[in-house]
């Protein structure tokens, strides 16, 4: 730990921004693919039936689901 | 407003070499405002959908999304704060670089103008305030513009008839914080002011703690810092009281606002026309609010006052520096170093009472010119006028065949070494201080130039030798010993003209008398101009001009000027009249000449009684040049060899002695 923090104190500071810029855009494309995955992943959502099984009364995925009225 | 504006772009243009880190900066920052919007949601499905349908499964996707967001949130958060410092701290040394490169440019009319204390709060506090408002406050600006954007869209989405109402609060939270902005920024302005000059009296007092001790104005003076503090301790309360006001109407507005939201919401709930989770969600939202709106007033204010800021800081990169005015000028390659003043006046802009007038002079290479004249007659404004710290207000001055206004500035004092009677040594060794302004190093020349200076000694005596650090935290030295390494560091420089301002003025007559010996040797080529009102050091001069009522009045060497009787004679008796310790000097300073001369003569004697014949150069000759034997020469020269062994030996005896008075000269 000590030796990650002094090895990023010594790094030059330009090249270091470089490195942290083209982190976050690697970083900012995955989330786009997370995102993506989760407009694509439909949630079921059930509601208890008579005998305790589950019934799905409706398939959302979750943007929908939060910015839907109940 | 149109001024507003102008600054705006003032600071828009600041980021524009940091576009790339700014703009990943900005989308750094919507993402973590549309993370911050995500949780109230998540808390508004969880009361709807997952509790009350027992619904494990979506309890679990959601939790696992909680955890995924705060990771990305995180992650941006840090990068946003990391691009933020690495804009302001880059932002700051490139403004501060700008800024005092634009100071050491200005001419000396605007230093003498501002005070010190003024620009080290320009190039500090101002600095500071600028790039807060810049690298801080700017995105801060922004995000805040973005929550509120994203929270308005989102309650509309849940509620538009709660949220057009919630609305109706924000332009009376405008206009107070307009007031107080406009309010805080004038106090701002004071408080910069008072700063500037409280940095001025510290730093007034500090350089002159002598004097103020001389004088035995230590509690006079300290009540006069305390009356200061006391003046910003005013401002400081002010700014306080302000602030409580603010605090006091922001609080008020906001409280009053979401009290009534939050009953109209719940009146909405038990109506029946939203759910539990949404009224949660809205609430949640509501509170939120209240912080972008607190965050904006404050970034407002902040803004406003660094206006006051970015004009100071302005007016000094506006200002035009001196390099600027010289279009279509002479690069100087080579002087030889002879300059001539022609009817040159001056006058300082603000004011019609001429400093010099009509001032006709020459000063010529291998010659040391000197200025006389009592205090306040305009020597060191024909100094200034040389080294084109001021310009003449009529007439020319010329340096060889060049006017010195058509001669790039950089190149004529690239030719010009000054010694001034205030004397600035900088902390560093004492090899640093004698290569200051010199890119190439030699020894040689260096160490010379110290013994020239009659410092050479001194400084061997020291634990490091040249490499002794002195100034702050180093050797103190005296202020002769100081003239002395400022004398050598002039000298070293080795430039076509030397100024010399009062430069031995700390010296005694003695070693004044040696520093110009030696300085004779040096300047078969060079200019000295010298000023000076101690006769022993005019002595020295080839030719005096002397100054009275703002005019040359006479000029002529030094024995010529008292033979004319005139204001020179006056100004040598006036300073005739010297204390028993300066006649003292004095009487050394003869004694010394006179042992100068006696050895010259003793020399001369000796090297007389030294001169070989012509047989013993033609022994010598055809000896060491002809490698004749003793015996050869013995029998061309019709003598004795014996006696040519002994002619040869004389001979050698006389010319080792020879060579011994020419290394002791």
């Amino acid at each position: 730990m000590k030796n990650i923090f002094r090895a990023m104190l010594e790094q030059d500071m330009g090249k270091q921004a470089k490195l942290v810029e083209i982190a976050t855009l690697i970083v900012f494309f995955l989330l786009l693919f997370v995102a993506s995955w989760l407009w694509q992943f439909k949630i079921d959502i059930t509601v208890p039936g008579p005998a305790g099984e589950r019934i799905v009364i409706d398939q959302v995925n979750i943007f929908e689901l939060l910015l839907s009225k109940k | 407003m149109r001024e507003r504006l102008k600054v705006l772009v003032v600071y828009l243009k600041l980021l524009i070499p940091y576009w790339d880190k700014s703009i990943l900066s900005l989308l750094c920052v919507g993402i973590t405002v549309l993370f911050g919007m995500v949780s109230p949601l998540i808390t508004k499905i969880l009361i709807d959908y997952a509790y009350p349908n027992r619904d494990l499964y979506l309890l679990t996707f959601l939790v696992l999304l909680g955890v995924i967001i705060f990771l990305f949130n995180t992650f941006f958060s840090s990068v946003t704060n990391y691009l933020d410092i690495y804009i302001h701290q880059t932002l700051s040394i490139d403004l501060r670089n700008k800024f005092f490169t634009r100071i050491l440019r200005l001419p000396l009319g605007v230093h003498r103008e501002k005070q010190v204390g003024d620009m080290l709060v320009r190039v500090t506090d101002d600095i500071d305030v600028i790039v807060d408002t810049v690298a801080e406050t700017i995105p801060v600006l922004i995000k805040t513009a973005l929550q509120l954007v994203a929270l308005f869209i989102i309650c509309i989405l849940i509620d538009w008839n709660l949220t057009l109402l919630a609305m109706i609060g924000i332009p009376l939270y405008f206009v107070q914080t307009r007031f107080f902005a406009k309010r805080f920024a004038d106090i701002q302005e004071k408080a910069q002011k008072r700063e500037s000059e409280l940095y001025t009296f510290y730093q007034e007092k500090m350089s002159n703690v002598k004097t103020i001790k001389s004088f035995n104005q230590e509690i006079y003076e300290t009540g006069r810092l305390i009356d200061k503090l006391k003046g910003v301790f005013r401002l400081i309360r002010e700014n306080l009281f302000m602030g409580m006001f603010n605090s006091f109407a922001d609080s008020a507005i906001v409280t009053l606002w979401t009290s009534f939201i939050a009953w109209y919401a719940g009146y909405r709930v038990i109506t029946g026309y939203i759910s539990i989770g949404e009224i949660m969600a809205i609430l949640v939202y509501l509170g939120q609010i209240h912080q972008p709106f607190m965050d904006f007033g404050e970034v407002y204010k902040s803004v406003v006052q660094s206006f006051v800021s970015i004009n100071r800081v302005n007016e000094i990169l506006d200002a035009e520096p001196e390099a600027y005015k010289d279009i279509r000028t002479f690069v100087l390659y080579y002087i030889e170093g002879k300059v001539r003043f022609e009817k040159v006046s001056f006058h300082y802009p603000d004011s019609k009472e001429y400093i010099l007038k009509n001032i006709n002079l020459a000063a010529n290479p291998g010659q040391i010119t000197a200025i006389a004249g009592a205090s306040g007659a305009g020597k060191s404004t024909i100094l200034d006028l040389i080294l084109r710290f001021i310009e003449p207000s009529e007439g020319s001055i010329y340096i060889d065949k060049y006017d010195l206004k058509q001669v790039s500035l950089m190149t004529l004092r690239a030719y010009i070494s000054i010694v001034s009677q205030d004397v600035i040594i900088f902390s560093g060794s004492i090899r640093e201080n004698l290569q200051y302004g010199r890119k190439d190093v030699n020894e040689e020349k260096m160490i010379q130039a110290a013994k020239d200076a009659e410092i050479h000694d001194f400084i061997m005596g020291l634990p490091d030798k040249y490499d002794t650090q002195i100034g702050e935290g180093g050797v103190g030295l005296s202020g002769g010993q100081e003239q002395r390494l400022s004398i050598a560091r002039a000298l070293y420089r080795n430039v076509k003209i030397l100024i010399l301002d009062e430069a031995t003025s700390a010296l005694d007559s003695v070693s004044e008398a040696k520093i110009y010996e030696n300085l004779k040797k040096r300047i078969k080529d060079k200019t000295v101009i010298m000023i000076s009102h101690r006769i022993s050091t005019l002595n020295n001069a080839d030719k005096i001009y002397v100054i009275a009522n703002n005019k040359i009045a006479e000029s002529g060497t030094f024995d010529e000027l008292l033979a004319k009787k005139h204001e020179f004679f006056e100004f040598y008796q006036a300073h005739a009249q010297e204390s028993e310790e300066e006649m003292k000097e004095t009487m050394e300073l003869l004694k010394f000449k006179k042992a100068i001369a006696k050895r010259k003569k003793e020399k001369t004697k000796a090297k007389k009684a030294l001169k070989l014949s012509a047989l013993e150069k033609k022994v010598l000759r055809m000896y060491y040049d002809e490698k004749i034997t003793y015996a050869k020469i013995a029998k061309e020269l019709g003598m004795e060899p014996y006696d040519i062994t002994l002619i040869r030996k004389a001979a050698k005896d006389k010319l080792d002695r020879l060579k011994e008075l020419e290394i002791e000269e």
